[in-house]
């Protein structure tokens, strides 16, 4: 009885307890598979779901001339991609896509056929075409932010600064040499997102993160490489030539102000033009400089003191034979004294100077001007010449290198070498990036000017100055290079181009170049123009030197150098003109003794330049305020005025 | 004692009327305290709740505001670009020769204005 009498009570609290202790070891078990177990996994769900991934691409900097006009910029663009297997009508989606991309719609429906998860369609669409393929809703196709440069000067300076190809990465130029420094790196900006998918800061918002990209900044000047651009290719059309390059530099300093090339190329199509059209020539092309080499013959010979510029040698009547070789001049001269031979530029005659200096001294003072190896001047792709060292010249090189035939250079160590001259014989290192600066414009690393060697001294400087002065002189062969109202200093050169096939000297392909310095009292630009090729004529002389002429024209008055003859007036904005009758009590003013008067003219009404221009050569002293029309003059018209007496304008305009 | 009852009537209805003022007037100030103590939670919790709507609601704002940030950024840099662009030499120099017929001056017609 006692036995069969079970407590149900405490059986059921017993099974309960079981039940309830299971179901706790169950709990606290997944528990710790989800805690411990499946922690990193399900971080990373959650984390997935919580946090908005905004993968900020990657800013590339910005390339700037020397006044901090953009050259290359970088901005936001979309790129089409699609999910091929979220496509429902791959024909109609080709199609649509197609018809806005202006594509071939056969090669779309191949993309979007593509078993693959990812394809691109198309990279980089303008934003018209991507608003309008957004319109349009089509599952599966979607869009992701990518850089595309942007040259808004189209082909201005395209050799200098190159190109980026697809991936932003620099292909050419400055965009390939500082390719690392110009790119940031990639971000990505996390935000929490709440259960809609919508984003919310509520930690620290991702303020202040940098970005690290570097802009450039050039010495490349985008009105004189304008002027070089324009005047290089109108010269190379006009003489149907095969290329050409310039280069404009600022002796003192060694910054490159310009640097073209033709055939110019626009950077934003590079691929719709042939490669060979991306090659900077002015750096990467050598050639053989010709005439205009004469002179370093001339600094040389002239700093070593071994001939005087009166020194007067023997032409041959045009035909000089050494060794196996003939020299030939253009025009048959007998005795030339040496300022002559630069002038009307005798190959005999340079060939005997440089039998006076030798090898050894004159290759010493090639090494100086820094033929034969590169200049440096921070652009891929330079090349270094061909300057062999004397103990391979054979026995007539020294006679032919005089004249510049049997070495090679390439345009920017000519102009670097003629640098040297116009600036007392300092060569001084180009440069063509003058400062990085951080992204928010500040500058972390600026160039300086970088002297490399006094090659010659000034005073002999001095004297190849003279020679070259000279040489653009009437009767020289640079004659057609001199702008009005400036002086200046340069050589022209014509070489024949080698024969690749043949061997030996082309007769008909010439290279013509001329290359000079302006003013010739201070160097302000050197600036050299070579042309390949050109048909009709191939002196440097009537086909370079003009081009010359036409960049010093316009580029000097651009550096506040102006010709002889330029009027120049005095704004005097500050200074109120001076009210009906006062005298202008100035003390530098002499009144005259009366012999030398005039009448003031009625100026009301006139532009400034008919008004200076009427009242111009009466001697008076011109002062003007203001801009636009002639509103008050004082003297009044009619007045009898003396001259070196001020006469004030007062300048408005209508508006 | 004839008054004990009286008196102990008296007694209790002193005490009554005191204890009773007394504990009334306990549970008042009870329930007023707890009243307040209720309404300061209440108000303390819905002040949080407000506070917390607050901060997403900012947060929303913030995002929103970065976002425009970002696409006026853009623009701006768009819009730079454009400028770069107008301001092409090439473009300018075209204008000036073929739509307005300008030309450059020879060096004699330039007079300096400084």
């Amino acid at each position: 009885m006692k036995k069969k009498s079970i407590n149900w009570f405490k059986v059921r609290i017993i099974l309960i307890s079981c039940l309830l202790f299971f179901c706790f070891i169950v709990i606290l078990g997944r528990m710790f598979q989800l805690q411990v177990l499946k922690k990193e996994k399900l971080y990373k769900l959650a984390a997935q779901q919580q946090y908005g991934q905004i993968p900020l691409v990657p800013k590339r900097g910005i390339i700037y001339d020397r006044n901090e006009n953009e050259l290359a910029v970088s901005i936001e663009v979309d790129s089409v991609y699609a999910e091929p297997k979220k496509i429902v009508e791959v024909g109609k989606t080709a199609n649509e896509l197609a018809s806005i991309l202006q594509t071939d719609p056969k090669e779309i429906r191949e993309k979007l056929k593509s078993a693959k998860s990812f394809e691109w369609v198309q990279r980089k669409v303008s934003p018209k075409e991507a608003d309008e393929i957004k319109a349009r809703r089509l599952p599966g196709i979607h869009f992701l932010k990518e850089n595309k440069r942007f040259y808004p000067n189209s082909h201005l300076a395209a050799h200098a600064i190159g190109f980026v190809g697809l991936d932003s990465k620099g292909l050419e130029g400055i965009e390939l040499q500082y390719d690392a420094l110009l790119n940031g790196k990639q971000h990505i900006w996390m935000m929490e997102r709440d259960a809609m998918g919508r984003g919310i800061v509520l930690n620290e918002g991702p303020f202040e993160k940098e970005d690290h990209h570097r802009n450039i900044v050039l010495t490349i000047d985008k009105h004189i490489q304008h002027v070089t651009e324009v005047e290089l290719s109108q010269a190379v059309q006009k003489w149907g030539a095969k290329g050409g390059m310039a280069i404009v530099m600022e002796p003192k300093t060694g910054k490159v102000l310009a640097m073209a090339s033709y055939p110019f190329f626009n950077p934003n199509q590079f691929l719709e033009y042939r490669p060979r059209s991306w090659r900077n020539r002015a750096i990467s092309d050598v050639f053989e400089p010709g005439s205009m080499f004469k002179t370093f013959l001339a600094a040389a010979v002239l700093d070593e003191r071994i001939v005087q510029s009166s020194d007067s040698f023997y032409c041959e009547n045009g035909t000089y034979t050494i060794y196996d070789r003939t020299i030939h001049d253009h025009s048959k001269y007998g005795w030339l004294t040496f300022q002559q031979i630069i002038k009307v530029s005798s190959n005999i005659g340079a060939s005997k100077v440089a039998e006076k200096i030798g090898k050894d001294r004159f290759y010493r003072y090639l090494g100086g001007f820094g033929f034969g190896e590169r200049t440096r001047l921070g652009l891929p792709g330079e090349a270094r010449g061909i300057v062999h060292h004397p103990r391979y010249w054979s026995p007539v090189a020294l006679d032919t290198i005089s004249f510049g035939q049997g070495i090679s250079v390439t345009g920017i160590q000519l102009a670097v070498a003629l640098s040297a001259i116009a600036n007392g014989g300092i060569k001084m290192k180009p440069y063509v990036v003058e400062k990085i600066t951080d992204e928010k414009g500040e500058g972390i690393q600026t160039f300086q000017p970088e002297r490399v060697k006094q090659v010659i001294s000034e005073e002999t400087s001095k004297k190849v100055i003279a020679l070259l002065k000279a040489a653009t002189e009437k009767g020289g062969t640079g004659e057609q290079a001199v702008p009005q109202g400036y002086e200046i200093a340069g050589k022209t050169g014509t070489a024949q181009k080698v024969d690749t096939i043949l061997g030996g000297y082309s007769e008909d392909r010439y290279m013509s170049g001329f290359m000079g310095f302006a003013p010739v009292e201070e160097p302000r630009i050197v600036v050299l123009v070579v042309l390949d090729e050109p048909r009709g004529s191939n002196y440097g002389g009537v086909v370079a030197a003009p081009v010359f002429r036409a960049i010093v024209e316009k580029v000097l008055p651009y550096l506040n150098v102006f010709p002889k003859g330029t009027l120049v007036v005095k704004n005097e904005m500050e200074t109120p003109v001076r009210g009906e009758g006062s005298t202008p009590l100035i003390e530098e003013v002499r009144v005259g003794r009366g012999s030398q008067r005039v009448v003031m003219p009625d100026l009301t009404g006139l532009s400034m330049r008919n008004a200076l221009s009427r009242i111009e050569g009466r001697g008076l002293i011109i002062k003007v305020s203001g801009n636009g029309k002639v509103v008050d003059q004082n003297p009044k018209a009619g007045a009898v005025v003396e001259k070196g007496e001020i006469c004030y304008l007062k300048f408005e305009s209508p508006s | 004692m004839a008054n004990p009852r009286e008196r102990g009537e008296d007694r209790i209805l002193w005490m009554e009327k005191d204890s009773r003022e007394k504990s009334a007037g306990r549970k008042l100030n009870l329930l007023l305290v707890f009243g307040l103590l209720l309404l300061s939670l209440i108000g303390g919790s819905l002040f949080y709740v407000w506070s917390r709507i607050q901060v997403i609601q900012y947060g929303y704002e913030i995002s929103n505001a970065l976002k425009e940030e970002r696409a006026l950024t853009e623009t701006n840099k768009r819009l730079r670009l454009e400028v770069a662009t107008l301001k092409s030499y090439e473009r300018i120099e075209k204008i000036a020769v073929e739509e307005l017929k300008m030309i450059k001056p020879k060096p004699g017609q330039v007079i300096v204005i400084r």
